[in-house]
């Protein structure tokens, strides 16, 4: 394992994340150490490409951001693993491998430990790799496999470790798992027995925000490109560079039950096919503010202009300007002639115009406001 | 409605009217939250308001966006320029409904907007739908709809309203030739309203039928809907106006415990336990057939224990009886109940170092519901073939002969088997060139060029401007087909 951001300052609240990307599996099918598996379906599970660069990812991300949290970044432990020949580039400080049970456990309470030294911490726990489900969801640790009769050693249960963080002192906890949660048939004739990280201690109230997002709705497969950050995690993170973001009269910022209510919307834009209701269920107990962007910088979104009907655009100018404040710069004026207009803007409000060099439609102009994480403004075009 | 919130301070003032549009599918009161902001999204003013509300705002002049939005997460902006002249801005909130019989579920349950998907589509051809009733002793029985009203047929989505003759659990079905079976739990309030839709996308993942049902409570429906989408400040606002509606909501127990259940829910995620008293004991005691009231009880005690250690012994077991009690009486009646009762298992589970054996057998029979569980529905909704895995009691030959309901496309062969037609009747069809003559068989209906379907909606389908079959009729006696189709579709029950 490997603090990749130390910064940490037990006398005032921060941010703490664990971050784990479960790729390679060495003990199933193409691991470095393949066993022969007892459980049918488990010894064909995959290596996974996507897991180790969706951790790095969130990783970088979260030392891109480190002062825009609520409480500043305090630490980011990274624990990943790779499968065989993997050519995985990974940034110099990030140079950690390592996801076996025990090294889990170990950051795990490391992590614990520091959330646990003032209340307004921040804890966040993200997690990709394989999982599966049965009475709760199991995630996978690399050496899961490693005893073909009990493979549920290389395994921890996460709602039962979610339920028991609770007790810890930071009232702000956020888990993020990217993972499958299927059932197999072969699984359900089993007597499973897989361990939380934390054994529930209910010495103590519970947390007073807390969020859980899964990646995947119940028996379902989470996804993601081969060689690419998962489509949950890229969502995520869209959401915290500003899909998510709303103004507080302040400036922009993420709140967890504003990632939780458009998450759907954002991976739409990440992946189309992927964008249904039950994709990223979460569970937020209060919504809170989890991040702010930084002074002066404004969301952007999807702005598509067409005309309605969709057929008057192949006649028509399109143009569409922001509006400005007084003493602000005069905004750049985006154009297209015959196409709709697809570009990525600052959120705000915007004039739209479209023209008809023909005649065969009037032209028409509005105003529309312009949010994360997309909008889609149809000028009417009446038949002249 | 009231509670405006100012964040800015404008100098000079001029009036900002707003006035909301809807079918009016929905009462009056169905909250609305307005929304002001300036042209940079800064927010300036908010206040809650029914949907035919006009409402205004003092503003100074210049531009803002005016945002309505409902529990849906559905939202409606609009941007006006007060220095213009124009003081007036209307949001239709037409356009988040397809239909005004289906505003109500647009309206107040999350889901995408209507998309490429139809009812008419093979997929849902002979998908039915059916009602349970848990009985006192446990068993669940395949009951008739009561009074079903309001029915509306459209390719997109069918609605209907449910009379409900009694507070007990209930459940509805969903099933189909290629369509797995569906549960959803049913609000046990006076009257329920449903909505049967496509999927927006056709998704191999997904299960193809969106299943809506939602009480006429859209206070509590629009509060469920925040609290799941993980809004929770729409939900405070909603919950602690009016002098704090959530405990008001724990009172009306004895005459709606449903409303209380909810009530009791949000009380619990706040943490507010004081505000609980011994309502969540009644609620458990006094309504027996409701699942949710021990649950909340359960957590009452969890989190009092949490508190004082000195309690832990105590109100450990007395959830632990709770939560057990709960799992008996069936599944709870919302999402949220089913989190809180496997959360509720699972931390009993683990204290016991999983010994417990009646907890792990609990565990166990609640992990069948969240297995498959739609966590984003707020009525709890979980794919099986049964309201309970484990009843023994009702046979899968009398589940398949058990009263049920077509949902959109009947097959021809499932209409004459029932006598609904008859092989050799003619089918009047208004078409674009005049109309068009089928002939139903045993198996289909069949034109006199040879061609051949398997039912009204496919031939509905295949055939471009020919009008939608709801308005065929039957030659030989001129009844309208949807008339023939009575106490075989649910819209004609």
């Amino acid at each position: 394992m490997t603090l990749v951001f130390d910064r940490i300052d037990d006398g005032s609240g921060q941010t703490h994340a664990l971050v784990i990307g479960v790729g390679g599996y060495k003990h199933l099918f193409g691991g470095s150490d393949p066993k022969n598996q007892v459980i049918p379906q488990i010894g064909v599970l995959k290596q996974l490409t996507t897991a180790p660069r969706s951790a790095i990812a969130f990783a970088e991300f979260l030392i891109e951001t480190q002062d825009q949290w609520r409480s500043p970044l305090g630490s980011v432990e990274l624990l990943y693993s790779t499968p065989p020949e993997d050519d995985l580039q990974v940034p110099a400080d990030f140079d950690a491998q390592g996801a076996a049970f025990a090294e889990i456990q170990e950051a795990y309470d490391a992590w614990r430990e520091r959330c646990d030294k003032h209340q307004d911490n921040i804890a966040v726990l993200y997690f990709c790799g394989h999982g599966v489900e049965k009475e709760e969801q199991y995630l996978l640790a690399e050496d899961f496999g490693k005893s073909p009769g009990n493979p549920w050693l290389g395994s921890f249960a996460i709602d039962s470790t979610q339920l028991a963080f609770w007790a810890c002192k930071a009232q702000t906890q956020c888990f993020f798992i990217d993972a499958c949660r299927e059932i197999t048939d072969s699984m359900k004739e089993y007597d499973i027995t897989v361990l939380p990280l934390e054994t529930p201690n209910f010495s103590q109230p519970e947390a007073d925000s807390t969020m859980i997002m899964k990646a995947t709705a119940g028996r379902e497969t989470a996804l993601g490109p081969k060689k690419g950050v998962a489509y949950c995690t890229q969502a995520l993170i869209r959401g915290f560079r500003g899909d998510a973001a709303d103004q507080d009269g302040s400036g922009w910022v993420v709140r967890s039950g504003i990632i939780s209510d458009r998450i759907t919307r954002i991976l739409r834009r990440v992946k189309n096919d992927q964008a249904f209701r039950q994709r990223c269920p979460c569970e937020v107990t209060k919504s809170t503010e989890l991040l702010r962007l930084p002074d002066g910088v404004i969301p952007k979104l999807w702005l598509e202009v067409v005309c309605e009907p969709e057929e008057a655009t192949s006649r028509a100018r399109l143009s569409c300007t922001q509006l400005t404040l007084p003493g602000q710069p005069a905004a750049q004026q985006h154009t297209s002639v015959g196409e709709p207009i697809q570009k990525e803007v600052e959120a705000g409000t915007y004039v739209a115009r479209s023209e008809f060099d023909d005649g065969e439609f009037l032209g028409a102009h509005d105003m529309y406001p312009a949010s994360p994480p997309d909008f889609k403004i149809r000028l009417e075009s009446v038949p002249t | 409605m009231s509670g405006e919130t100012v964040v800015a301070e404008p100098a000079r003032k001029s009036t900002l009217s707003v006035s909301l549009t809807s079918y009016g599918g929905v009462p009056s009161d169905f909250p609305v939250k307005l929304e002001v902001f300036d042209a940079a999204f800064r927010p300036v003013v908010s206040r809650w308001a029914g949907v035919m509300e006009q409402v205004e705002f003092d503003v100074s002049p210049g531009v803002y966006i005016v945002r309505a939005s409902v529990a849906s997460g559905g939202r409606v902006e609009e941007a006006v320029d007060l220095t213009d002249g124009n003081n007036h801005c209307n949001l239709n909130l037409r356009t988040l409904s397809p239909h005004e019989t289906q505003e109500w579920a647009y309206f107040s349950k999350a889901q995408e907007p209507p998309g490429e998907s139809s009812l008419q589509n093979q997929t849902f051809r002979g998908a039915w739908i059916r009602l349970w009733k848990r009985q006192e002793n446990g068993t669940w029985t395949i009951e008739s709809f009561p009074q079903v009203a309001n029915g509306e047929s459209h390719a997109d989505g069918v609605s209907f309203s449910v009379l409900m003759p009694d507070q007990n659990l209930y459940a509805v079905q969903i099933q189909g030739p290629e369509i797995a079976s569906k549960i959803v739990a049913v609000p046990s309030t006076y009257s329920v309203m449903v909505l049967l839709r496509p999927v927006a996308e056709a998704n191999s993942d997904l299960h193809p039928l969106d299943v809506i049902v939602s009480s006429e409570d859209w206070s509590m429906e629009s509060f469920l809907s925040y609290m799941r989408s993980g809004v929770t400040e729409k939900a405070d606002h909603f919950m602690n106006r009016d002098g704090g509606i959530a405990e008001q909501m724990l009172y009306e127990k004895i005459s709606n415990p449903v409303r209380a259940a909810v009530g009791g829910y949000y009380l619990l995620n706040i943490g507010d336990l004081e505000r609980i008293h011994g309502w969540a004991e009644n609620l458990s005691n006094w309504f027996q057939w409701m699942p949710d009231g021990p649950i909340i009880r359960a957590w009452q005690l969890l989190l009092e224990a949490g508190r004082d250690p000195a309690l832990q012994t105590d109100h450990f077991q007395q959830a632990r009886e709770r939560l057990l009690e709960a799992t008996r009486r069936g599944f709870p009646l919302f999402t949220e109940g089913l989190r809180r009762l496997r959360d509720g298992l699972l931390l009993l589970d683990r204290l016991s170092e999983q010994h417990d054996t009646d907890v792990r057998r609990a565990l166990l029979k609640v992990g069948a519901y969240t297995a498959s569980a739609d966590w984003s529905s707020t009525a709890t909704t979980f794919l099986a073939a049964h309201p309970d895995p484990d009843d023994q009691t009702v046979t899968p030959e009398q589940v398949d002969q058990g009263a049920r309901y077509y949902i959109y496309d009947v097959p021809i062969s499932d209409m004459v088997a029932a006598g609904a037609v008859m092989d050799g009747q003619q089918i009047v069809a208004p078409g674009p060139k005049g109309n068009v003559f089928a002939k139903v068989t045993l198996n289909g209906l069949q034109l006199a060029d040879g061609q051949a379907f398997q039912s009204f909606g496919q031939m509905q389908q295949r055939i471009p401007g020919i009008m939608p079959w709801q308005d065929w009729t039957i030659a030989d006696n001129n009844l309208p087909l949807h008339t023939a189709l009575k106490g075989l579709l649910i819209t004609e029950e």
